[in-house]
């Protein structure tokens, strides 16, 4: 079966950060269900749209803005939520600008990853407090004009 | 009848119907109380995708709360286990029936 190189991009990514210390796996593609109870942090992965360019004959350029989403939540009462979320955005942030990242999206024809300078926090209060810190990366990649694959 | 005795009446109903009621009894550091307690679970709206978490609340008469319980300690036992939470929220409906919301303690 053919995959686009949108859902090899997508799945690289998700590898990537499920991999990051005190997730324990917590990394998922497109998830809409909301996280359980019993985990306090996850990363997900959500594609939106993307656009191309024909800058070369023959070859799309694609720009596909991935939002990449951090979620923490706290085990008691009394923590700044903003607080909870914070190491793993910053693990996130570093994880998707490491060259190693970039050297193993090539093969997709990915040839730039950058993220936006812009990060949105939501908050929220249950049994403790929750947050979330949701960045932006923008994948440039290439495929040919005729097909979704690299 | 008077507003006294109005009050007094709303309290000794209120006490009656807790004790008919309770499913849960709270300690704020002294004597026992019958309370309703509540500990559903709701969605909450952060980020793309959300998070679900318990949202624990306790109902009881007014009376039967101390005075500046936001902030305080209260041990709450349902089904014979006790758990250690801290008043976030003291909600008096005006009618000598409040509605506590909780955290885990740490």
């Amino acid at each position: 079966m053919t995959t686009s190189a949108f859902t090899g991009i997508k799945a690289g990514l998700v590898a990537a950060l499920a991999t990051l210390p005190g997730l324990d796996g917590a990394a998922y593609a497109n998830r809409l269900r909301p996280l359980q109870s019993t985990k306090s942090k996850a990363v997900v992965v959500r594609m939106s749209r993307a656009v191309a360019v024909e800058q070369v004959l023959g070859k799309w350029d694609w720009s596909t803005p991935i939002e990449v989403e951090c979620y923490g939540r706290a085990t008691a009462a009394g923590t700044d939520p903003a607080d909870l979320v914070d190491p793993l955005l910053c693990d996130v942030w570093a994880a998707l600008m490491a060259p190693a990242l970039l050297t193993a999206l090539a093969p997709l024809g990915v040839s730039a990853l950058s993220l936006s300078p812009q990060i949105e926090w939501d908050f929220a209060e249950g049994e403790t407090a929750m947050a979330s810190a949701v960045i932006s990366l923008m994948v440039q990649h290439r495929t040919g004009i005729n097909s979704l694959t690299a | 009848m008077s507003a006294a005795a109005f009050a007094a009446l709303e309290d000794r109903l209120n006490r009656s119907a807790i004790a008919r009621v309770q499913n849960a009894v709270a300690n704020f550091g002294a004597a026992d109380v019958g309370v309703i307690f509540d500990d559903a679970t709701m969605q909450a709206q952060v980020g793309g995708m959300g998070m679900a978490s318990p949202t624990p609340t306790i109902q009881l008469p007014t009376e039967s709360v101390p005075y500046g319980a936001v902030g305080t300690l209260v041990t709450v036992t349902d089904r014979g286990v006790a758990r250690n939470y801290v008043v976030t929220m003291d909600e008096p409906d005006g009618s000598g029936w409040s509605r506590l919301a909780l955290e885990v303690a740490a």
